[in-house]
């Protein structure tokens, strides 16, 4: 009862931050969203147009091919309730930009298609794909160097914390990019440096995969070093933070032994806040992996912006960045279900 | 049963080394419970953690023994050390017992740990609901979690997790502190059931003596990391002889009398002793051997002692 | 509990004088600090169009590495600039006319193998003189005559310039004998490098000292002022430079005003937002407490990097916007901050004590929580700038900032263009990072320092 009245409260509450959130950034980009829906309008009644004229068979004179291409533009517009007032505007532009309606492309393609979907649908998973394996490698090696340097604790990691601190607040990941494909891709030929598969494109799954995480070792080397010292060290802080709890020493006195204290009670009684860290963490870093993209010429979510910046192709920035507060919202919401699942007193409410 | 002999454990820290225990000896019998008392922070609580040998850096044992059945352990390395003494002969209770259950896991859960790890070789689940039914709490409670339940729950539920192993010497740090009137009262005829069914010998510390009167064979009063007094319960209540003793009686609050009388003053700071008695700045009888030299425990009864210039 | 957080406030400078990691940051922050009022008085504010021209670098090799590379055992042509500033003045009769003839001379050793990518010579007068002949005169002897008729002041007359070509053309003539077709650029600069002979164009450098003489006839006064003789090499300077010339150290410099201000900015404006916020947060606690940690949640997200590129979209950037918009995205990371700070305070009982006494909530927060605040503000705004700096350089990097501005993430935007990693002009992409990096050295270590002084502070009881 208890799990399941968390994530409701937990749903609502997120749905609501996804309305607000998306409001702000329809205000914020309400005149672009305009221009973005009059041009494809416009791209989608020369499209029509042109359908009409080769269909001969129908025999319409151009006034009346005129006239059914204008009602088509206008019947696109009225979607987006264009013509209405202010607050219906509002409304339905909000409704229709989170049902994923974005209209066509000013001039990128994905498999020879405009529509914004299309082409964000292209491009994502690639960015799902190198961010959640570099996330999870990261929780993963932060968590037990974290351990370990908590369980060593003394003045010699204090200090590296600097360094890690330097690494973390001002090391850009893209940066670092370069100088793997540098030194790691183009000196030592360790690596490839561009791209996600290998041109031409390999036989067969396994080579196809095989192909693709070697594609993927130096973009998630360059946001692995960025993120892990700093991670590393906040898994470090609550660590050392949990063993200063009474339940810690009781633990060591029915004689348990110290790495069944360390890994089994304390970690197990850290792990909601390590969570809570690791989402705000993955949060902060999400920009700079996008970026890191770029540099890698890796075709995701990042280098499609930077492509979309290069051609001024507003509807499709506008797609990713709704498409994005949706999936960094989904991402949070189950930040939080794992929060609430590794807290017995979120899962089992006391009264 | 328990012998501790001369037992001195230090504190470093930025102001100097911290004396927390400073060549205290104390025994405990078979089947016997011993009270120790003193206000916070007089090192009653480290006696304790140094007999299970709990102490951490910055603290360390500088000098002394404990004997337990005849053996050192302190002569054991840390392996054998919780191997075979911890939990299975020294079982502990908390003054943070709430506390003391990890959070994230069910009581039963943990109980099955202690077993787990000290090879009971029965079924776990039967035993933890045998435990749990000795010290009158509902079997299903195995399966809550700390944060479900009330602090007696938990004092009751930590104390059956103590018995798990059937250890013959249970120390209590402050067993009912925190708790409420009626459960402070249950928890105590708890292990007075205790010493009389298992024959277990327990080690009582806490701040409060009333307490003690009611339960120990035995009592020792130690004051800044020294023992002031030690005696039967029957000598040191009737008759206390060290004036912090003394004290420290007069400030039980009683149906009789209306005033509560406090002792004036601080306990001196560890790190930067007096010379001589260590309560002399507080004592109405102070005299001027008091700040000079140190007063050792002398005899004054067939079981009583007392660390003063007046005896 | 007041009079501890008084007694302890003036002891801050003190113990952070203390701190050795905190004194590197002061010199590391006096060093940027100083380079800045350097960057800001020695470049003109017009310093950004020249970096957008590429015209204005033709004195300048491309794609150079360093100068100090040779000294690791790489052999590159260092880029040599000399200046012909003293000029004699005597006048000649030439037939029936008067002339009047100005001459300067100056020498250089070279010792570089490699030969340079370009030379140039740049006259600079008031006037119009008639002629220029420049004499250059290689060690050992030989020497070629490049004259210009009717010259530009300020012009650089370089290697593809027809007269330095017709005077090779003529130079290799004389060496070769056979010499028919016109050289190229390359070509021009192995004559005037070369070791004469038939086969000079094959040849390797002339190490020794060279001389350019330069004769300038007018029929008018002519006032000369110093003119340039550069031999522009394969490596330059401090840190090189980029495909079209441009020094990377000069980039830098023009770079480090901006990147400090944007940082500074941002950090102050969205750790006081933030503070503020949090604190508030913290401090209400229960409804008001949930609604304000809901909108914090709205502000965190949204994905700050496209959102600021529509942004660019819709409105020209300036600092103050980018900066603002920065600081809008940022301020939810200090606001948790600020928040487990208050309710850490609010748990004292000396909290709960003061408002049972009935003492105005103002008064409670003035004193109880400002006094915790406010050097957590303190040290987050220091731990912020390299933050702010951060989102600002990787902003300029794909290409979203105010127009017209020399930026570090900008040097490597074109740098990725360029495909400098692939090229290996390593010096193009390690710089600017490197002082993204060493700009935010300095307030980590003292944001640290601070921490570690305050911290203690903040978790009292």
């Amino acid at each position: 009862m208890g799990f399941g009245r968390f994530v409701v409260t937990k749903a609502v509450s997120y749905f609501l931050v996804l309305m607000a959130t998306v409001s702000i950034l329809y205000l914020a980009t309400y005149s672009v969203i305009q221009k973005v829906i009059t041009s494809s309008a416009e791209a989608l009644a020369i499209e029509y147009r042109q359908n009409l004229l080769k269909s001969t068979h129908l025999s319409l004179t151009p006034a009346q091919i005129q006239t059914l291409t204008e009602d088509y533009q206008k019947s696109y517009l009225s979607q987006f309730a264009f013509n209405q007032p202010l607050p219906v505007k509002f409304a339905v532009q909000i409704y229709r930009l989170l049902t994923l309606h974005f209209g066509q492309s000013y001039v990128l393609k994905w498999n020879g298609s405009q529509n914004v979907n299309t082409i964000i649908a292209g491009y994502l998973p690639n960015t799902i794909l190198l961010f959640t394996t570099a996330t999870l490698i990261l929780i993963a090696l932060g968590t037990a160097i974290g351990l370990l340097a908590a369980k060593s604790a003394g003045s010699g990691w204090d200090r590296v914390v600097p360094i890690i601190a330097v690494i973390h607040s001002s090391l850009p990941a893209w940066w670092l990019g370069f100088l793997l494909i540098a030194g790691l891709g183009y000196d030592l030929k360790l690596f490839p440096t561009s791209g996600i598969t290998a041109v031409p494109t390999p036989k067969g799954w396994l080579a196809i995969d095989l192909g693709v995480a070697d594609h993927m070792v130096l973009p998630v080397l360059s946001i692995l070093i960025v993120g892990l010292g700093g991670f590393a060290y906040i898994v470090r802080s609550l660590v050392i933070s949990t063993m200063g709890e009474d339940f810690v020493l009781t633990a060591r006195a029915r004689g348990l032994s110290e790495s069944r204290v360390l890994f089994r009670h304390v970690l197990r009684a850290a792990s909601p806040a390590i969570t809570t860290q690791a989402i705000l963490a993955i949060t902060g870093s999400f920009g700079g992996a996008l970026v890191t993209e770029i540099v890698f010429n890796w075709p995701g979510i990042g280098l499609l912006t930077y492509m979309a910046i290069f051609d001024n192709d507003l509807p499709v920035i506008i797609g990713i960045v709704f498409v994005l507060t949706i999936i960094l919202l989904v991402g949070l919401f189950i930040g939080e279900l794992v929060y609430g699942l590794l807290d017995p007193r979120i899962r089992v409410s006391g009264d | 049963m328990l012998s501790v002999r001369d037992l001195s454990v230090y504190f470093s820290s930025s102001r100097g080394e911290v004396k927390a225990l400073d060549g205290v000896s104390l025994d405990v019998s078979e089947g016997e419970i011993v009270g120790l008392a003193g206000e916070s922070g007089c090192g009653k609580t480290t006696l304790s953690l140094a007999v299970s040998r709990l102490i951490y850096p910055p603290g360390r044992i500088a000098s002394g023994s404990i004997l337990f059945e005849g053996n050192d352990v302190l002569k054991l390395t840390a392996t054998q050390f919780r191997e075979t003494y911890r939990w299975k002969k020294i079982a502990m209770i908390f003054q943070g017992s709430m506390n003391g259950f990890t959070p994230v896991f069910t009581i039963g859960d943990q109980i099955e740990e202690v077993l787990e790890i000290h090879r009971y070789g029965g079924d776990p689940a039967a035993r933890t609901r045998e435990l749990l039914r000795m010290v009158e709490l509902d079997p299903s409670i195995a399966e809550r979690f700390p944060h479900e339940l009330s602090g007696g729950q938990k004092q009751r539920a930590f104390i059956a997790m103590a018995l798990a192993v059937d250890p013959p010497f249970l120390i209590a740090d402050e067993p009912t502190t925190a708790l409420d009137v009626v459960t402070q009262v249950s928890i105590i005829n708890l292990l007075k059931k205790l010493r009389k069914e298992k024959h277990i010998s327990i080690l009582i510390i806490t701040h409060d003596l009333a307490l003690l009167s009611e339960i120990v064979d035995r009592a020792y009063i130690l004051y800044a990391g020294r023992m002031a007094e030690v005696g039967t319960a029957e000598e040191i209540f009737r008759d206390p002889k060290h004036p912090y003793t003394k004290g420290l009686i007069a400030s039980i609050p009683t149906l009789k009398s209306t005033k509560i009388e406090g002792i004036a003053g601080f306990m001196p700071d560890l790190a930067n002793l007096p010379p001589g008695c260590k309560f002399a700045p507080r004592c109405p009888y102070a005299m001027e051997v008091c700040t000079k030299e140190e007063p050792q425990l002398k005899g004054v009864r067939e079981a009583q002692s007392v660390a003063c210039w007046l005896y | 509990m007041t009079s501890q957080t008084k007694r302890v406030r003036p002891s801050l400078v003190k113990e952070l004088a203390k701190s050795k990691s905190a004194l590197v940051g002061v010199a590391i922050l006096l060093v940027l600090g100083g380079l800045t009022v350097y960057s800001v008085a020695a470049l003109p504010s017009s310093f950004s169009q020249r970096w957008q021209n590429g015209d204005a670098w033709v004195l300048y090799p491309v794609d150079a590495p360093p100068q100090w590379v040779t000294a690791f055992g790489y052999p590159e042509a260092p880029t040599v600039n000399v200046s012909l500033s003293h000029w004699t003045e005597q006048t000649i009769s030439v037939g029936t006319e008067n002339l009047t003839e100005y001459y300067a001379s100056v020498s250089f050793k070279w010792s570089s193998k490699v030969f340079p990518q370009n030379i140039a010579f740049v006259p600079v007068f008031q006037g119009s003189p008639s002629a220029i002949t420049v004499t250059w005169t290689k060690p050992g002897g030989g020497s070629i005559d490049v004259s210009v008729s009717s010259p530009a002041s300020g012009a650089a007359y370089e290697a593809q310039s027809p007269s330095l070509v017709s005077a090779t053309t003529q130079y290799l003539l004389n060496q070769t004998g056979q010499y028919d077709t016109q050289p190229t650029g390359q070509q021009v600069v192995s004559a005037f490098f070369g070791q004469p002979g038939p086969n000079i164009l094959s040849s390797s450098t002339l190490k020794g000292t060279y001389q350019a003489s330069v004769q300038v006839l007018a029929s008018s006064p002519v006032k000369m002022s110093k003119s340039l003789v550069v031999v522009i090499g394969t490596s330059y300077g401090l840190m090189g430079t980029d495909n079209l010339g441009r020094p990377i150290d000069l980039g830098l410099l023009a770079g480090l005003p901006n990147a400090l201000e944007v940082g500074f900015l941002v950090a102050i404006i969205s750790v006081i937002v933030g503070i503020v916020f949090g604190g508030l947060s913290g401090y209400f606690g229960a409804k008001k407490d949930e609604v304000m940690q809901w909108v914090a949640l709205v502000i965190l997200a949204m994905p700050a990097l496209p959102f600021l590129v529509v942004i660019s979209f819709t409105t020209r950037l300036n600092l103050w916007v980018e900066v603002l918009l920065i600081s809008a995205l940022s301020w939810p990371f200090y606001a948790i901050i600020a928040r487990t700070v208050a309710l850490s305070v609010k748990s004292q009982t000396f909290v709960e004590a003061d408002k049972a006494m009935g003492v105005p909530s103002y008064r409670v927060f003035s004193s109880h929580f400002m006094p915790r605040l406010i050097p957590v503000t303190v040290a987050y705004t220091v731990l912020g700038i390299p933050g702010g700096i951060l989102l600002a350089e990787t902003l300029y990097f794909i290409g979203i900032g105010p127009a017209n501005l020399v930026t570090w993430g900008g040097i490597l935007d074109s740098a990725f263009a360029s495909e400098a990693a692939v090229f290996g002009f390593w010096w193009w992409v390690i710089f600017p990072g490197l002082m993204i990096i060493i700009s935010a050295i300095p307030f980590v270590l003292l944001g640290f320092a601070l921490e570690r002084i305050i911290a203690p502070r903040v978790s009292t009881k």
